[in-house]
């Protein structure tokens, strides 16, 4: 039974209610009346043994099952009321929350695409980036030329994901242990590049993949061709594939930018194809413009007096590249590991020159790969926790506010609350009611605070990213963020609601009742006031 | 708030009792709420009170539970009003609840009134 066919019965249904009770009342009365009473007395005797005609109506449609929808509906419309009567209070929480529910919904979509989200790639479970750790690495090393980062780690001295080119030939041969082993690197060459499209010349940050990098992270085009082995070779057809956002922004789509002629460097490249929207290569703090087949920065170095030469890839002791492994099905981390540490320990150790390099040889490590390389994480998570922090506690001093907003408020609804608790309702009744009204306070709340969130992401990313040609991360509103937006809201709604709502409910009724009609200012008597004042002076 | 608690113990109270008398009012031929309350209350000489706030509600539960059905008509004094009729789930219930009665009765007269042979 659909919804609306439920509220239509229910229509009808109530309307049924009404008249089978007027039935009730007027049969009651005509036989007073037979038996002699005057019928305004014998109406009102029917009516006072009949009793309190709503509440009957509603203990009578809680039979109907459907009861409590229907208490939330008119609990929700009566709090739209109450909020529309103080369009002040409400205007002053509403935005209130709105900014603390905002600035939770901006980092949280942070904090969801750095560290929640995988890589847009074919099961990324099974994707494990390869490192080396060493005591030092500064002197007395086998890794004598490098292009890339080594980081200082407390427990293993050094950890870095840089290999020498040989290394990857070595490891591609795991074919027991990996299905596809791939390299990629941002050496000097491509980080920025000089690019001229359709006679426009701009800089783009390039980087450099071996041929079967996309097959092995099983990333689909979003037009043309992606680049395949064939194309890293020396010698090959000089060819680049773009990211989405690159080909949008200067060839006016995917499908346009595929078989145009480019120059990089003023050498002449061919786009074949374009990456899809949301990949933005393994690393998505480098998030590239262009991808180049590994080969061509023999190409783009040849123009350049210390560039890149062929035989820098026969150079053992020199690290560049980034290699990136999908393990076979069913074999674990730890086997592959297992595997690839002795064979790597050897090789390596042919490539020290003297006793010292030999005795602090780089051993390898396996990482997962699942979200991708960890420099952005690692660059901006502690800030984002610490940051996600501060805007948590903004949010509850913006609840407490809130809540102490509703307990002012309370004071002057006292005598409605009263009201509602003398003719009836039940003590948890009215706490759900007030509970209502600040869930649709905060949802209000909560429907301002995703447009302060759009506008928040905007700015963070120029905050994080350093400028808007260099927007690093892609953070935006997703399903994930806005459920986490709603349940904040609801959240915050019972939160700052619940205190007041029990402490309204707890009342001296009759004491109360007996004030005068708070809400409504009393003109007579504190004018008299003023005048008792004026005269006793 | 006192007045509420009241309230909902009474029905409570009545409320496995209100039911079988419902049932056992409308074996006799299909009723209106009001002429149930009036014969519930005749027919216990007066004594046995039925609040609307009890009746209706069990009529609706019973409705639900598919022991009553009902339908609009004409009362005698030409009045549009809704008549509920047994249904014969609610006559194999009204049975069983009869079953049920009579064991308390006979249980608690236990109670009440000794046998002289136990004494």
């Amino acid at each position: 039974m659909s919804f609306w066919t439920r509220l239509f019965r229910r229509r009808r249904r109530e309307e049924e209610l009404d008249e089978e009770i007027q039935g009730h009342l007027r049969m009651a009365t005509q036989e007073r009346m037979e038996q002699g009473v005057s019928a305004e007395q014998a109406r009102v005797s029917a009516v006072r043994e009949f009793g309190n005609v709503g509440l009957v109506k509603e203990v009578t449609r809680q039979m109907w099952g459907w009861g409590w929808f229907e208490q939330l509906m008119q609990d929700v419309r009566y709090g739209i009321r109450m909020l529309a009567k103080n369009p002040g209070f409400t205007a002053v929480a509403a935005l209130t929350l709105a900014l603390g529910i905002g600035a939770n919904t901006a980092i949280y979509s942070f904090l969801d695409a750095l560290l929640l989200r995988s890589l847009p790639v074919s099961d990324p479970k099974s994707l494990v980036v390869l490192n080396w750790h060493a005591k030092a690495w500064r002197e007395d090393f086998v890794m004598r030329d490098m292009s890339g980062d080594v980081e200082d780690d407390p427990k293993l001295g050094s950890v870095s994901g840089i290999f020498p080119y040989p290394a990857f030939e070595l490891l591609q041969q795991s074919d027991s242990v990996f299905s596809d082993v791939f390299a990629y690197c941002q050496t000097q060459e491509v980080r920025t590049m000089n690019v001229t499209i359709k006679g426009q010349a701009d800089l783009a940050h390039g980087e450099l993949v071996s041929g079967d990098y996309f097959r092995g992270l099983g990333v689909r085009p979003a037009a043309g061709r992606l680049i395949v082995p064939d194309d890293d070779r020396t010698g090959a057809a000089a060819v680049a594939v773009v990211s989405h956002a690159f080909s949008e922004k200067h060839f006016g789509g995917a499908s346009s930018a595929a078989g145009q002629t480019i120059l990089i460097n003023n050498l002449p490249f061919t786009v074949v194809g374009v990456a899809p929207p949301e990949f933005f290569g393994v690393d998505p703090a480098a998030a590239p413009d262009l991808y180049l087949p590994m080969h061509t920065n023999i190409l783009l170095g040849a123009a350049n007096q210390f560039g890149f030469r062929a035989h820098d890839y026969l150079d053992q002791n020199s690290y560049w590249v980034e290699i990136m492994a999908r393990l076979r099905p069913g074999v674990s981390l730890v086997q592959a590991q297992a595997t690839l540490a002795p064979r790597f320990q050897q090789w390596v150790a042919t490539t020290a020159s003297n006793e010292r390099e030999r005795a602090n040889l780089p051993a390898l490590t396996l990482k997962e790969g699942a979200a991708g390389l960890d420099t952005l994480r690692r660059q901006f998570s502690k800030p984002l926790f610490v940051l996600m922090t501060l805007v948590g506690l903004i949010l509850a001093i913006a609840c407490s506010n809130v809540a102490n907003l509703l307990l002012a408020r309370a004071a002057s609804r006292k005598r409605e609350i009263a009201l509602r608790l003398s003719v009836g309702a039940g003590r948890l009744r009215v706490i759900r009611q007030l509970l209502t009204e600040s869930v649709v306070l905060a949802t209000l709340g909560g429907v301002l605070g995703v447009f302060f969130a759009i506008w928040g992401i905007r700015f963070l990313t120029l905050l994080l990213g350093g400028g808007p040609e260099h927007v690093t991360m892609r953070a935006e509103l997703n399903w994930h963020v806005l459920g986490v937006a709603a349940a904040l809201s609801l959240l915050t709604g019972v939160l700052f609601g619940l205190v007041p709502a029990m402490q309204s409910t707890h009342l001296d009724l009759a004491s109360v009742l007996k004030e005068t009609r708070a809400g409504q200012p009393n003109r007579l008597s504190s004018d008299s006031i003023a005048k008792t004042c004026c005269y006793s002076n | 708030m006192p007045k509420k608690e009241r309230y909902q113990n009474r029905i409570e109270l009545l409320q496995g009792t209100l039911d079988m008398l419902i049932l056992q009012t409308l074996q006799w031929g299909p009723q209106h709420g009001y002429g149930i309350s009036q014969s519930i209350q005749g027919r216990s000489r007066e004594i046995l009170q039925v609040e609307t706030g009890s009746l209706y509600p069990a009529l609706h539960r019973l409705e639900k539970q598919g022991w009553v059905t009902s339908h609009w008509k004409q009362t005698e004094s030409h009045q549009r009003a809704k008549y509920y009729r047994l249904t014969p789930a609610g006559k194999r219930q009204l049975l069983s609840e009869q079953a049920r009665w009579a064991q308390i009765v006979t249980a608690i007269a236990g109670i009440m009134n000794p046998a002289p042979d136990e004494g």
